[in-house]
């Protein structure tokens, strides 16, 4: 059995930019739903449409659903009983609609881990605008936010025992350095309620009509 | 296989929950107000069964990939 050399990984992930550290793993999920979706779509063409190589087209396939009711039948007798019938009406509904397209979608994804900030570097390119306003006292306004530049260089920090809150947030250690604690959560959007509403469209268009009485 | 869903029933409009995975292997679901029932046909049914059968094997092929990754 080979003996693996102990990696801190501390030191492998010190010289990666924290955008790649953040965005990397999620482009892994987005990688590997990608490959589950395609063989989810090979599966939705193979069962859900019949494919015509003359043509080159794919035809759903459709399956037949029932909604079973009970209806009040007026009497044949005059001032008798109305007969209670069980109406089957029967609607066709594409077998796609009824599939759970995206089951195997990945749930959630969580990234959590913490920088120890090294050092940090600040430019402010921003213009600073003299302004007089209506009590008539002038004031400078820095314009911050988009013009400043900052870079900061640090390494993935090794855990520690006590529980990180899930905000970022900024800390001291030993007066030197910062550092974050960064927890992503990632999740697939909602459907959309196009299977739903594909039902309903049909169930209500099959609104049963009620029967006249015979004279 | 999926969280349970919810049609409203075309008689009085009373969401109907049903699982679609049960609903495509044939399971009946009723309406809790008029009890009017919502089902596959007997016709569609070995064609849903099928649909199924596929979408486990695609699932559990899924699932083994998952497991030797780890």
């Amino acid at each position: 059995m080979a003996i693996r050399p102990k990696i801190d990984s501390t030191y492998n992930f010190s010289g990666i930019l924290i955008d790649d550290l953040v965005s990397l793993p999620l482009l892994s999920v987005v990688r590997s739903e990608s490959k589950m979706s395609e063989e989810q779509i090979a599966l939705l063409l193979n069962n859900c449409f019949n494919y015509n190589p003359e043509d080159n087209y794919f035809t759903p396939k459709v399956i037949e659903m029932s909604v079973t009711r009970s209806v009040l039948q007026p009497s044949t007798i005059p001032d008798g009983e109305p007969n209670l019938e069980q109406i089957v009406t029967y609607f066709n509904v594409p077998l796609i609609s009824l599939f759970p397209i995206n089951a195997l979608a990945i749930q959630s994804v969580k990234i959590d881990f913490d920088i120890d900030i090294l050092w940090q570097y600040n430019e402010n390119v921003g213009a600073i605008e003299e302004r007089n306003d209506s009590l008539g006292a002038r004031s400078l306004i820095e314009q911050t936010a988009e013009n400043s530049k900052v870079e900061m260089f640090g390494k993935v920090a090794k855990r520690k025992n006590s529980v990180a809150n899930n905000v970022s947030e900024m800390e001291g250690i030993d007066g030197m350095n910062s550092s974050y604690s960064i927890d992503v959560l990632a999740g697939p959007l909602p459907l959309s309620k196009g299977i739903l509403s594909i039902i309903d469209l049909y169930t209500s268009a099959i609104d049963p009509v009620e029967m006249p009485e015979e004279v | 296989m999926i969280n349970e869903q919810k049609i409203p029933c075309p008689v009085c409009k009373t969401q109907i929950p049903f699982d679609v995975s049960l609903l495509l292997q044939g399971a009946k679901f009723s309406c809790p107000k008029c009890q009017s029932v919502v089902a596959i046909s007997n016709n569609s049914m070995t064609q849903a069964e099928e649909a199924v059968k596929q979408y486990e094997k695609l699932k559990q092929s899924s699932k083994k990939q998952k497991d030797t990754r780890r």
